[in-house]
């Protein structure tokens, strides 16, 4: 779970930051309205999918990783159990937003040597990893 | 401009919570693209305008308050020059969301005798 500060993601939530949680694609089912989401190409092989009723981002798909989903965790109704991370793309963010917590901070995306421990290790409350 | 936490806002923006910023609505013009702006009523009287194309939520209307307009700060492509004052709905906020600055905090809606100083008073 990473916070996200770049342009896409900012104009694409409304607002200043993106929330979002790498999923396994078989690890999530729409269970109802899927004849609901749209979407459109954000950028190269990069799909984010949204409801066409009212706009919520959902989740974004990537042709690079078919295996996994970035999900909005802003969507969630019941409380996931991980808890944020990281910060990526902290060069972009909002001019209001001053970022005082301690999570590791990327001025940039997360390099692949970086990707598996910041998506996937160490925020759990489960007990476990969150993997 | 303020934060919101509650949890339409977080569900229409995906978000953590959203940035909202209150403007006249004769001070906003949509200059192009009006045909791809969707609405929808999340609450009564209360419409949030999306792009169709992209869901980008922009801006909501109330039916109260005709001559204003809510807009989501994370649409802007220039510095607003202006700066959040107040954190609105806490206690709705995202549970792994801490908030760690000094801004005035209110667990729901701020009442009608702190609107006025807080929407129209702010940094």
């Amino acid at each position: 779970m990473v916070h996200g500060h770049c342009g896409l993601c900012r104009r694409n939530s409304g607002a200043s930051f993106a929330t979002s949680a790498i999923v396994g694609a078989s690890d999530l089912s729409v269970v109802a309205g899927q004849e609901l989401i749209a979407s459109f190409e954000s950028s190269r092989g990069y799909r984010r999918h949204f409801c066409s009723r009212c706009g919520s981002p959902l989740y974004g798909t990537s042709d690079q990783a078919p295996q996994i989903l970035v999900l909005r965790c802003g969507t969630l109704d019941a409380d996931p159990l991980v808890r944020p991370s990281a910060h990526l793309h902290v060069r972009d963010r909002a001019p209001w937003i001053e970022i005082s917590d301690d999570l590791e901070k990327f001025e940039g995306p997360v390099g692949p040597g970086d990707a598996r421990r910041i998506y996937f290790s160490g925020t759990s409350l489960l007990g476990k990893g969150s993997e | 401009m303020y934060y919101c936490h509650c949890s339409l806002c977080r569900r229409s923006s995906g978000a953590s919570f959203t940035t909202t910023a209150i403007v006249g609505r004769r001070d906003f013009a949509v200059t192009a693209g009006q045909e791809l702006v969707a609405g929808f009523e999340s609450s009564e009287g209360v419409r949030r305008h999306f792009c169709s194309r992209c869901g980008s939520p922009l801006y909501s209307s109330a039916e109260r308050s005709p001559g204003t307009l809510w807009l989501q700060c994370g649409t802007l492509d220039e510095d607003p020059r202006v700066r959040p004052s107040f954190h609105i709905q806490t206690g709705s906020r995202a549970p792994w969301i801490e908030i760690a600055d000094d801004l005035e905090r209110f667990e729901g809606t701020p009442g009608s005798a702190d609107l006025e100083r807080l929407y129209f008073s702010e940094s």
